[in-house]
């Protein structure tokens, strides 16, 4: 089992590794600097002379390589330095102010959409072909086919601008919920509510069910002892790449709605050029994602008892 | 007082598809005494497992019973199983009747151990306490022969091997104690040695406590070795009924004749096997009127094209549904 | 004394594993150590049960699956280590037919191209030019030739059969494997399909290796028989012999639980006891000792090779 977990951990280091490593070229390819940025920003021409100051203070002027290096050798000790835009504010602070609105967001997303997806799935496979079965199908279709920041843009138009009911962003209470939420959860009440009805029609359709009908078991009681755990199982991993995407905020929704989370700081990060912060947080992505897919397998392991690990 | 348990009378279960409907089971009746081992024997498309689906309600859409009437004699009362309401038939599947399929790999739910999958009838149908259950879940399973039960009782299906799990299949049937078995084909996918374990655990059972079995299957050397009375099915219909040693040894029948003609023995070794020309019928002709095995028949006359020959009496207790039977051309005289 | 048309010595093939967690590596040794041979116009049966290796044993003659270990010897020649055309030009010469004849065809193919593969892919024509060639094959195996346009969905079992048996004549080889060739099928279709192999047999004098779990229909359409258990062959011999005097008590066992379809005579138990016990991999000695009724020390101790106990008839057992 530890030669198991050591092998992945290993895995997902060379992983996280190769995403810096093209995270950085990228950054660095696209033209322009943080400086070029301000300049657009002040509407007026950094002064050169500055400009080549502010360069070398940040470690500009040194060759590419060179300055991965030194940012690998920082990160390690999770130091990512201080963010470009915000002068005052070192990137590692920066995430221990912001992250909690993103996980909050996040949180109320996956707890709507579970609620709202895996119903409906159940719903519609319980009930073939029936209102329910039409209802689900329309409501992933919708899902599908508007995009999420389509989706919020309308929300705000209709419930903000001419009904005065929401407000248009911000993060202060539970009325600044309701249509980030919303917005948010289109994509995983899709992906939720078509997995689950799929899985659990599998389920129903197996012959271990036609046993336990054969065995004069109420429908019920097939439904929630036997159907059920065999049809949730393979959702976990479904939940798992979910709730991944989750944790690390969502760039539209943050920024649409003006929620100060890492999403909506990762959107100024790339405008402004801000390296450090772009850096950092490609990197907590990479690592949560990783970590995240681990934790995915080994409860799918503990939680389906034919399932054991083994090396192909 | 009379000796019978089941009546099956005059069934009908059609499927209903695209083009036409396939009547699968197309007049069926029969019946079963207490504490007797009915086999029923026939290839595919004849309709037997159908017969058996159709008996316990586990008939879905396209399938539906459009007819028939199944009597169950059960100790204190008299009931139709194709009248029950879906309440009271819960009350005696797994219960008064059980019934065992033939894959026991895919029949068993894989996430729930044995144990709690036997105990699980006791507890709907007896209202047993939950380690009352268990107890009596692992003594099951010793019954069945399965050894180290007390540990085995919590291992899941994935651990047992395909002999065993039809073993746990058996122990769950008869956890109850059922006063009826239907066996769907119960060892076909079974190597012959264990075959032969799982074919003396059911002779065992119905001995013991008095259980009537109906046994479904392909193979007629099961069939000569368990069965008391035997029904040869065909095309949906029981072409031939009587006792096991009438069946073998002076079929009336054509069909059943050459079926029981084209398996090979052991020792004999004619240099071909006798054979049925062409296959059993996949679709059936609304058509046709005649004896649906006459396309294949070799002893067919001219009535047989245009009359379907009813099940009728041919020598005591011995019924065929064929015009030259009924002529004595086959009795043993 | 007829040509010998094939020779096994000692050919072993696994699928060993490792577990992800623990040292425990799965053994899964499918075929180990068989040898054997087979002589023109003969037919070997082999019989066992799920897991005895037989259809193993059959990809791996056909190198489907590479050996591990041992050799192949075909036509006099080692075929063992052949690669590319030389292998090629022997695959031509074996067949095999397989037990599921839906699932060895491409479900888009007519069955005049299925049939006319073998010949494309030797370089021996066309579909179109081997039309009649075609024809002739399906008559020869009971269908049409009409039916070279059809799809084998639209076929019975039994007919699919036939259409596998004639895409395996198309190349008129020299050994045709058949594996489990009726167990899939209807009993009254499993007798037409056995004469029909029996019939072809005769008039084109190829050898069979006749696989299947169901000894009597071996028994019917062999010479010889050879019995294997867990990948061991644990006894051959003349299909008399081993019928009448099995002396391995596997092949006994094997033989005591066919139910016979005469209700006169009604057994009881059969001598073997309790199942496969669940281990992975074979125990140490000899495979079967676990469900031997006659097992002892010396049967855990030492392995019992395959020896001459009669003409023809060898054994591995140290009670035989």
């Amino acid at each position: 089992m530890l030669n198991y977990f050591f092998k992945r951990i290993v895995g997902a280091v060379g992983v996280i590794f190769v995403v810096s490593i093209l995270t950085f070229a990228s950054m660095h390819m696209v033209p322009g600097g943080p400086f070029d940025a301000i300049s657009l920003e002040k509407q007026q021409m950094v002064p050169e002379n500055i400009k080549r100051g502010l360069n070398e203070k940040y470690g500009l002027d040194a060759p590419v390589w060179k300055q991965y290096v030194l940012f690998v050798r920082n990160a390690a000790g999770l130091d990512f330095g201080y963010s470009i835009t915000y002068p005052n504010r070192t990137v590692v602070s920066i995430f221990k102010q912001q992250w909690i609105y993103s996980l909050q967001l996040g949180a109320l997303t996956f707890l709507f959409s579970v609620i709202v997806g895996v119903g409906l799935g159940i719903l519609a496979a319980v009930n073939p072909n029936s209102i329910y079965d039409y209802l689900g199908t329309g409501v992933s279709i919708f899902c599908l086919v508007i995009p999420s920041f389509v989706f919020a843009i309308l929300l705000q138009v209709i419930f903000s601008v001419w009904l005065g009911w929401l407000p248009t962003g911000g993060w202060n209470g539970p009325k600044y919920w309701i249509m980030p939420v919303l917005a948010n959860s289109l994509a995983p009440i899709l992906v939720l509510q078509r997995h689950t009805r799929a899985s659990m029609t599998d389920a129903m359709q197996a012959n271990f069910v036609r046993t336990a009908r054969a065995k004069g078991l109420s429908r019920t009681r097939i439904m929630f002892v036997h159907v059920f755990k065999n049809a949730l199982t393979p959702l976990l991993t479904v939940g798992g790449s979910l709730a991944a995407g989750l944790i690390v905020g969502s760039f539209f929704i943050e920024s649409i709605f003006r929620i100060p989370g890492i999403g909506s700081y990762f959107v100024t990060a790339i405008g402004t050029r801000d390296y450090p912060m772009i850096m950092a947080t490609t990197l907590v992505w990479t690592i949560i994602i990783s970590v995240v897919y681990l934790l995915t397998d080994l409860f799918y392991a503990l939680a389906d008892p034919r399932v054991t690990l083994i090396k192909e | 007082m009379s000796n019978l348990l089941l009546e099956v009378e005059n069934l009908h279960t059609l499927f209903k598809l695209e083009n036409d409907s396939v009547p699968a089971v197309n007049g069926v009746s029969f019946s079963i005494e207490k504490g007797e081992v009915l086999g029923i024997v026939g290839e595919s498309g004849s309709g037997k497992s159908v017969t058996a689906l159709s008996l316990m309600r586990l008939i879905d859409p396209p399938g539906v019973i459009t007819a028939g009437k199944a009597i169950f004699h059960d100790d204190d009362k008299t009931i139709d199983l194709l009248s029950l309401s879906s309440r009271e038939l819960q009350r005696i599947m797994g219960n008064r009747i059980s019934i065992i399929f033939q894959d026991a790999t895919t029949s068993l739910n894989p996430v729930l151990s044995v144990g709690f999958q036997i105990a699980e009838t006791l507890r709907v149908h007896r209202g047993l306490s939950r380690k009352a259950a268990k107890v009596r879940a692992v003594y099951l399973l010793q019954r069945v022969g399965i050894a180290n039960a007390g540990k085995r009782a919590g291992n899941y299906p994935h651990e047992f091997s395909g002999g065993m799990r039809q073993r746990v299949l058996i122990a769950m049937a008869i956890a109850c104690q059922p006063k009826l078995l239907i066996a769907d084909e119960p060892t076909t996918a079974l190597d012959v040695t264990i075959q032969a374990q799982i074919l003396n655990l059911l002779r065992e059972f119905s001995s013991d406590f008095g259980m009537s079995t109906i046994l479904i299957t392909h193979d007629l050397g099961v069939i000569a070795q368990l069965a008391d009375k035997v029904a040869v099915m065909y095309a949906g219909r029981i072409v031939e009924t009587g006792g096991v040693n009438d069946i073998f040894h002076n079929p009336q029948h054509p069909y059943t004749q050459a079926l029981a003609a084209s398996i090979p023995r052991l020792h004999e070794y004619p240099e071909r096997l006798p054979t049925i020309e062409g296959s059993p019928p996949r679709s059936r002709r609304e058509d046709f009127l005649g004896c649906s095995f006459y396309p294949r028949c070799s002893t067919r006359i001219n009535i047989c094209a245009e009359k379907r020959p009813p099940l009728t009496e041919i020598l005591p207790r011995q019924f065929a549904a064929c015009w030259i039977a009924q002529k004595g051309v086959f009795a043993d005289v | 004394m007829s040509e010998t048309v094939l020779e096994i010595r000692d050919l072993t093939k696994n699928f060993s594993s490792r577990r992800m967690y623990g040292r425990d590596k799965i053994e899964n040794i499918a075929v180990n150590g068989v040898s054997f041979s087979v002589s023109a116009a003969e037919t070997l049966g082999i019989v066992g049960e799920s897991g005895c290796g037989k259809s193993t044993l059959a990809m791996t003659i056909m190198r489907l699956y590479e050996p591990d270990s041992g050799k192949i010897y075909f036509e006099g020649a080692d075929i063992t280590q052949l690669k590319g055309r030389e292998l090629k030009l022997v695959r031509r010469r074996m067949q095999l037919i397989f037990q599921d004849p839906l699932a060895a065809f491409d479900p888009r193919l007519r069955v005049d191209q299925i049939i006319g593969e073998p010949l494309e892919i030797h370089g021996l024509g066309t579909s179109n030019s081997n039309h009649d060639h075609t024809a002739a094959l399906l008559r020869r195996v009971g269908l049409y030739a009409e039916d070279m346009q059809r799809f084998p969905s639209e076929f019975s079992g039994g007919q699919q059969q036939r259409i596998g048996i004639a895409r395996a004549l198309a190349l008129k080889p020299r050994l045709l494997i058949c594996d489990e060739p009726v167990s899939a099928l209807d009993i009254s279709v499993q007798a037409q399909i056995l004469n029909l192999l029996r019939d072809i047999q005769d008039e084109f004098g190829f050898s069979y290796i006749f696989i299947s779990h169901n000894i009597v229909i071996t028994a019917f359409m062999s010479t010889r028989i050879g019995v294997m258990y867990l990948g061991k062959l644990v006894e051959i011999g003349d299909t008399e012999l081993i019928t009448k005097s099995p002396r391995h008590p596997y092949t006994q066992a094997l033989l005591a639980a066919i139910p016979e379809p005469d209700p006169s005579f009604r057994e009881n138990s059969i001598d073997v006891s309790s199942e496969h016990v669940e281990f992975e991999g074979s125990p140490t000695g000899c495979v079967f000792r676990m469900r031997c009724p006659v097992a002892r020390d010396v049967c855990a101790a030492e392995e019992p090779q395959l020896r001459t106990i009669g003409d023809g008839h060898q054994a591995a057992c140290h009670f035989a």
